[in-house]
């Protein structure tokens, strides 16, 4: 029935339906005898009979004039309503009737003489009953007939009339959340016609909607969703279609924007890089970009509330900070809670474990190299709603328990010009000294501390120029007014300051199709001030910095870098200090009233780096980076040359990464792997010619590694390296032999190895998080006879599990908890029988120790919370966090104290519980 | 280019300073010089600087708070080591070793070593254009219990350890309240003295404190506080010698008073390093009080060799919250072995 239908109700717009009647085969059926029998057939408007009429002509008179019969002949046929619901069950049907025609031509009766039921009978004898006929005559007189009539029910395929043109078109569509193949419930969907007026949906469950019976026309479709950027599109609806559509919502973007530069070919081994969600939402760090270096595998937990990276158990000054290539002294204010560049400013973090390219040196540890943003000038329209223009102004306030922060980003008068201002200052000293007092320490200061940067940034298609200032300054003092007895003057006034600044000049020129040169220009001031009592440090840099790199692709799959990485530095220091202890110079006393010696020295710092790398990609999925470098330094007058080599090969080439692009996804497989030599040179202090030892070699290091990196899902990757260091002539000191004073040389010895392990689950618009595991030793030897011993700050198991989901309704809720090896202690040993032995002379007590860093305190465990929230208004938005240090308070063991005679000692123990609460706005 | 490795230095400096001061997050343990076990407070030699050949004449100050009687507390020296390599001191446990013989020992509280006549001479590690000396080291111990030589164990070879050990009466070794082991430096330079620094005293050889501005007697000075009998306190007849008592043991908000011993402003020139560093330098001075109750100021600073004798040495005192009497001890060093000592009583009243 169904398909009968259909084809009556098919077409494609609007179709009216309708029936017809079957064609009736009228069929004049000879009854009786007397009734003459007749058979018609119609044609055209008179239906004709069927082929169940059987008409009997009479049989001729024999030989006698036979009297001429007429049958009768319908005049008026009259068409019987087709029963409906045989019409709807498709059913056809064939009533036989005995008509009764009188002489007049009018059916006085019909009966039925083979039923066909389905309403057919009924409706045929009523029909009948209507025929009109001509009557039956017999020599031309009428007379009265009965004939057998069969009235035949069909339905009739009849030709649709054309449809009539379509006039309604409609979409269909799906939402998904981006990044993914979760649909988007919920969202309300705005459909604004040509002439403006709005219709809305909502998705359902699955993220579909429908918008049927549209006028043909140009849609636009707006989408919101609470939780997700707004999104809008525009739809051309054509009559007579249907368009599916299939949109992805990104959630909530906040006014920082970091791309991450994921797609540039590495140059290294492992580069580790942070997505800006990653960066600031990580719990514990405050929302810190630099902090949340030390979640990363490879990165050791530093004591207590020092700002330090000990990456792959190198010392902390073994790792270097770069802003943009151009060298800083410090990447954390004092205490380590925060990073001297605000995470606003940050456009990436590389973070360099080891077997960096030959880009950088000077150090045998690790690299960050932290980039700064291109101002953002991006307009946005009601509610954050990105937009295509730009030109538009932005600003941030933030104020948490530590600092105040402020951001202000736009246009500049000049085409293609642009500017981002940023400055911050700590607060936490005002709060911190009555707490502090009440506890009853006999130091109540905290540290102050204040950076700042400002960005002017010229883009134009293929060159990019960036001036930049940016600096910090941190400040610390104290009065101790109770002095320790093992040295009565270490009292007084303390003081100690830091600040550096930096003008830099950034320039990117793409210089032709394959040639780019890159140029950064960096000049500036790093001052250092230490006073206590009479004691005094000072010291006054000017570093310049010049890096200048120029790549070439010279044929398919070869490029090649070269540059020059120089850093000079005229300088002054004036020490005034107690004069380091002769070889045979009796003790001389307690240390800070000893002789002073004042010793003010100038100079000019030089050290110059050239290098060169290869980039090659002999085959598709092979790509290997040889490069050396040549460093010299002035100040100890060595010249080093670094040799290394990494490479990375896609064992399995990956595909499908980006679910939208409907591709299937194939698990990539990346084997990599390198060797290098890094050297770096000796401390200032340590060639200084009063106090170290001139012309003493660099330190120098020669890494290995070895990974493999195996995507799992598309959001799930899967990375194991191992590593192991090499560490030879290490800049170590000796006792003199007749005691009193050291003397510096390059007898140190040493090794680390460890395996990394990354489980990371690649940041989406709900989720990011990773299980970031280490295991490692690191262990020196002072000289070739000496014994070995584990390395200060040694840690055999670092684990990490961290991970931040966003709920929805602009919450965020993170977690971060870490298990690592306890800190490692030289242990006060009761030998024979005593842990100390009186020195009578100077009224102190000294510990008879035990095998260097030969202890490790207890395993230290943490947990982090943090939970975010925010709002999203017309103009602006309005942001809460609310980040906890330390959950449940455990008291974590960072080094021993001891008793004045060591015969009792208690845990030093870490920081405990800390909220940290933060409101931010941004325009 | 050069300031991140110092940065990392220095600043590491400040921020364990900080670390230090900070008591949120650290134990609290009683202040050394809180006089509560077993404790020597100073070993006084006549010659703090001698001449090869000089004899030496070693005072020990020594207290028990238990007041257990002399006999019950062995006090012995041991000496016989000279220029041990280094100038170290547990380099001295190889040459006894060495020399077979057993070094010189004495019991009580005085002990004499006369220095070898070659002291100097007989140095050969010595580098052309350096000081030429001598080194002397005398070991000392006080056991409230029995002293006894130990074996040392082959895995403490090369401990920095002395050998001894002090036994209860049952055989069980004694902790750091009940012995004390130490040594002292008797340094000899060609032609160089060094006297001892010394407390102010009247004719009749007695001392002086200042006690929130009123003078007081002190009880001894010098080598007569070995062994000098309690001082009873009547507060009475002489209210300058009492406090009150504070409302608790330690208690911060308890007014603290000055106590200032008066130290003759002797300051000698220390011709070693005056001669080394080619400029007149004086030798460093100080002094550290010790309490048997209450509390005091550890230490002072009397003479800086930079910026000179500091007049405002004063010990801030608290006293506890028991009444009854309170002894105070004053031990003066210098920087070249010299020392004096002083005792003071004072008396706790409601």
């Amino acid at each position: 029935m169904s398909s009968v239908l259909a084809r009556f109700n098919r077409g494609t717009r609007g179709i009216a339906t309708g029936w017809t009647l079957g064609q009736v085969l009228p069929l004049a059926l000879l009854l009786t005898p007397n009734v003459a029998f007749a058979q018609q057939s119609g044609t055209g408007a008179v239906p004709g009979g069927g082929t169940s009429a059987v008409v009997k002509a009479p049989e001729p008179a024999p030989e006698a004039k036979q009297p001429v019969v007429v049958m009768p002949e319908i005049v008026h046929f009259e068409n019987a309503p087709y029963p409906p619901e045989a019409e709807k069950a498709g059913v056809q049907g064939n009533v036989v009737l005995k008509l009764t025609i009188d002489k007049d031509g009018n059916v006085t009766a019909a009966d039925v003489l083979e039923p066909a039921g389905n309403g057919f009978d009924e409706a045929a004898q009523a029909a009948a009953l209507k025929f009109k006929f001509k009557p039956a005559t017999k020599d031309g007189v009428p007379f009265a007939v009965k004939i057998k009539y069969s009235y035949a029910f069909t339905l009739k395929v009849v030709e649709a009339p054309p449809p009539p043109p379509p006039t309604h078109g409609e979409v269909d569509g799906r939402l998904f959340i981006a990044g993914t193949e979760a649909p988007l419930a919920g969202a309300e969907v705005v459909v604004v016609s040509p002439d403006g007026k709005e219709q809305r949906v909502t998705s359902d469950g699955s993220g579909v909607f429908k918008l049927p019976q549209l006028l043909p026309g140009k849609y636009k479709l707006k989408i919101n969703a609470p939780g997700f950027d707004p999104f809008e599109s525009e739809e051309e609806v054509v009559a007579g279609e249907a368009i599916d559509v299939k949109y992805r919502l990104a959630p909530v973007s906040e006014g920082l924007e970091i791309t991450v530069k994921g797609e540039r070919p590495p140059r290294e081994v492992t580069r580790r890089t942070l997505e800006r969600r990653e960066i600031s939402r990580i719990p514990g760090t405050s929302g810190d970009a630099l902090r949340s270096l030390q979640s990363l595998p490879g990165v050791a937990r530093p004591p207590g509330l020092a700002g330090l990276l000990i990456v792959r158990g190198s010392a902390p000054e073994g790792t270097a900070y770069f802003v943009d290539g151009s060298d800083v002294p410090l990447i954390y204010h004092f205490g380590g809670l925060s990073s001297v560049v605000p995470t606003e400013l940050l456009d990436q973090i590389d973070f360099y474990p080891g077997n960096f390219s030959a880009k950088y040196g000077r150090k045998m540890g690790g690299v960050v190299d932290v980039q700064l943003r291109k101002p953002d000038t991006k307009c946005t329209a009601d509610y954050g709603k990105p937009t295509d223009k730009t030109g538009c102004f932005h600003g941030m306030a933030q104020a948490d328990l530590i600092d105040l922060r402020a951001m202000v980003q736009g246009p500049l008068p000049g085409k293609n010009w642009t500017f981002a201002a940023a400055g911050r200052y700590s607060w936490f000293d005002k709060w911190l000294k009555p707490v502090l007092e009440s506890a009853g320490s006999s130091v109540t200061a905290a540290p102050v501390y204040s950076d700042y940067q400002l960005i002017a940034e010229h883009n134009v298609s293929d060159s990019r120029t960036s001036l930049r200032m940016f600096g910090s300054d941190d400040r610390f003092e104290v009065i101790i007014t109770d002095p320790a007895a093992q040295d009565p003057a270490f009292g007084g006034s303390l003081r100690f300051g830091e600040s550096f600044i930096r003008g830099q000049v950034v320039n990117e020129a793409k210089l032709s199709k394959s040639v780019d040169l890159n140029t950064m220009l960096s000049i500036g001031r790093d001052q250092i001030h230490f006073t206590l009592g009479q004691l005094k440090f000072d010291l006054d840099l000017h570093p310049i910095y010049w890096r200048e790199e120029l790549s070439a692709k010279v044929a398919k799959g070869v490029k090649l870098n070269a540059g020059l990485d120089f850093a000079m530095s005229p300088f002054k220091v004036l020490v005034r200090a107690p004069r380091p202890p002769r070889p045979g110079e009796p003790a001389p006393g307690p240390f800070a009233s000893r002789p002073l010696l004042q010793s003010e020295s100038s100079g000019f710092g030089f050290r110059p780096a050239w290098y060169v790398e290869a980039e090659l990609q002999p085959l598709d999925r092979l790509r290997v980076v040889p490069g050396m470098r040549l460093d010299f330094a002035r100040d100890s007058g060595h010249a080093d040359f670094s040799p290394r080599i990494n490479a990375r090969y896609e064992l399995i080439k990956g595909a499908g990464a980006d679910p939208g692009a409907g591709v299937p996804f194939q698990r990539k497989t990346v084997l990599k792997g390198g060797a290098g030599v890094f050297d770096q040179p000796p401390e200032y202090q340590e060639t200084d010619e009063v106090f170290g030892t001139p012309n003493i070699k660099s330190n120098r290091s020669v890494h290995y590694s070895i990974g493999v990196e195996q995507e799992l899902t598309r959001h799930i990757e899967l990375s194991v390296e191992g590593f192991y260091k090499d560490l030879t002539n290490q800049v170590a000191r000796d006792p003199n032999a007749l005691g009193g004073g050291y003397t510096y040389n390059n007898l140190g010895t040493g090794s680390v190895e460890g395996i990394e392990t990354l489980l990371k689950f690649k940041p989406d618009e709900r989720f990011f998080g990773w299980i970031a595991y280490t295991v490692s030793r690191s262990v020196r030897r002072d000289s070739p006879t000496s014994e070995e011993y584990l390395f200060q700050y040694d840690q055999t198991h670092n684990l990490i599990m961290l991970g931040s989901y966003r709920l929805g309704r602009g919450w965020e809720f993170g977690a971060r908890f870490r298990i690592v090896s306890g800190p490692l202690d030289t242990p006060v040993v009761a030998r024979p029988s005593l842990p100390a032995i009186y020195a009578a002379d100077a009224g102190t007590y000294v510990p008879l120790q035990g095998k260097a860093f030969g202890s490790r305190l207890p395993l230290f465990h943490q947990l982090d919370l943090r939970v975010d929230k925010r709002w999203q208004f017309k103009a602006w938005a309005l942001s809460a966090y609310l980040d906890v240090q330390n959950v449940y308070n455990h008291p974590a063991a960072e080094s021993f104290v001891y008793n004045f005679d060591y015969s009792r000692r208690s845990y030093q123990t870490g920081i405990p519980i800390i909220p940290s609460i933060g409101l931010r706005g941004e325009l | 280019m050069k300031t991140a490795g110092i940065m990392s230095k220095v600043g590491l400096l400040a921020l364990g300073l900080l670390a230090l001061g900070s008591a949120a997050c650290g134990p609290q343990f009683d202040p050394s010089n809180e006089v509560k076990t077993l404790r020597v407070l100073g070993v006084k030699k006549d010659k703090p600087y001698a001449q090869p050949g000089d004899t030496v004449n070693l005072q020990l100050l020594w207290h028990d708070p238990k007041g257990r009687a002399d006999a019950d507390v062995q006090r012995a020296f041991i000496g016989g080591c000279v220029n041990p390599p280094g100038d170290l001191y547990y380099g001295c446990f190889a040459q006894y070793g060495q020399t077979g013989a057993p070094p010189a020992i004495g019991v009580g509280d005085t002990f004499q070593v006369t220095l070898p006549s070659d002291i100097i001479s007989s140095r050969t590690d010595l580098e052309l254009g350096q000081t030429r000396y001598g080194l002397y080291i005398v070991f000392f111990a006080v056991c409230a219990g029995k002293l006894d030589f130990v074996e040392l164990d082959p895995k403490d070879a090369g401990s920095t350890g002395l050998p001894l050990r002090c036994l209860d009466d049952a055989g069980q070794p004694l902790g750091s309240e009940d012995f004390v082991v130490g040594y002292s430096s008797i340094y000899s330079f060609e032609g160089v003295s060094n006297e001892n620094p010394s407390f102010t005293v009247d004719d009749a050889g007695r001392g002086q404190y200042l006690l929130a501005g009123q003078a007081v007697t002190a009880d001894c000075v010098g080598n007569a506080c070995q062994g000098a009998a309690a001082v009873e306190v009547d507060c009475d007849a002489t209210p300058e010698r009492c406090i009150k008592a504070c409302a608790d043991d330690g208690d911060p908000s308890c007014p603290a008073i000055d106590l200032k011993p008066a130290i003759e402003k002797k300051i000698e020139k220390d011709e070693v390093s005056s001669k080394l560093f080619r400029t007149t330098v004086t030798e460093q001075m100080w002094v550290n009080y010790y309490v048997d109750r209450g509390g005091i100021s550890e230490v002072r600073l009397l003479n800086d060799t930079n910026s000179g004798w500091n007049e405002r040495y004063r010990g801030q005192l608290r006293a506890p919250k028991d009444t009854g009497p309170m002894q105070v001890w004053s031990v003066i060093h210098d920087n070249r072995g010299g020392m004096e000592f002083s005792r003071v009583t004072l008396g706790v009243v409601k």
